[in-house]
């Protein structure tokens, strides 16, 4: 599973990273902004699966999440929004978007996975990886 | 307001200490009596609800905090290190605070100062709730600030 992690804490990103790791990532990337996010894409590798905050500076999550969704080659990433926006109205808005999984901070370790079992990337003891893994 | 508690405070906050610190039956976030303003970070809340969240900490807690986040020994922490840490805390403090209130409401990027006395200057804003807790015998105080009704 390779992976790109957007968030504007660094903190976060390596709490992220290190959650990644213990759940099989083999390729870990990290945006500290929406703007950054696209530029690491428009570098070459895709990741299988981009974890994505709400708030940050310059280009926020949602607009990186329709940034994603009008690329073509970039539709196959899985996108698992992880955010402290926890409104209702705000999910709905994020999945309209083309967000495929949404994850509320604080969360669990154990919910992290789950969303990416959800999404298809289970640990490699369940069995290996699946949504998007083998396009890129 | 709508049911902003201290009990709903204190809640998440411990909610968060738990998922983010690990502060579990070995360190875990207790009831507190004292008030440190060392290092003081804030998110503003702003929307059919206006306010302003703080959390406020000795300079030891957030070093705690800012190990804990990276994984890494105090020594090999930096200044940058902490104030991202504490500003990613009052951030899940601040949107968990948000979603307790009612109606839709936009959370601000936040703001950390170190440099003690980081009072916490809030204008014309009043105090609405304040939770005083004690983390590895450091004090760790969420604050919550609000327009006057």
């Amino acid at each position: 599973m390779k992976a790109l992690v957007v968030d504007d804490s660094r903190a976060m990103r390596t709490i992220l990273s290190r959650l990644l790791k213990k759940a099989g990532a083999d390729e870990i990337a990290e945006a500290a902004d929406g703007c950054e996010a696209i530029a690491s894409l428009d570098k070459g590798t895709l990741p299988d699966v981009a974890l994505v905050d709400w708030n940050m500076p310059n280009m926020n999550g949602l607009e990186l999440v329709g940034a994603l969704r009008r690329r073509p080659e970039w539709r196959k990433i899985a996108i698992l929004m992880v955010t402290t926006e926890n409104e209702q109205s705000q999910i709905v808005r994020a999945l309209a978007a083309g967000a495929h999984e949404y994850l509320i901070k604080p969360f669990e370790e154990a919910s992290l996975f789950d969303k990416l079992a959800i999404l298809g990337f289970s640990q490699p003891d369940d069995g290996g990886y699946g949504y998007g893994s083998t396009d890129n | 307001m709508a049911v902003l508690t201290t009990e709903l405070v204190s809640q998440v906050t411990q909610e968060i200490w738990s998922a983010l610190l690990a502060a579990d039956s070995d360190s875990p976030l207790l009831p507190g009596d004292t008030h440190s303003n060392e290092v003081v970070a804030r998110i503003h809340i702003s929307g059919e609800w206006n306010g302003t969240v703080c959390l406020h900490c000795s300079n030891l807690a957030a070093r705690h905090a800012t190990s804990a986040m990276f994984g890494l020994p105090d020594d090999e922490l930096t200044a940058a290190d902490v104030q991202d840490a504490v500003g990613e805390l009052v951030n899940v403090v601040g949107g968990n605070i948000k979603g307790l209130v009612e109606g839709h409401s936009e959370l601000s990027l936040p703001e950390v100062t170190t440099e003690a006395p980081a009072a916490c200057v809030l204008g014309h804003l009043e105090l609405a709730q304040e939770v005083r807790f004690s983390w590895l015998a450091e004090p760790v105080v969420v604050s919550v600030w609000t327009e006057p009704s």
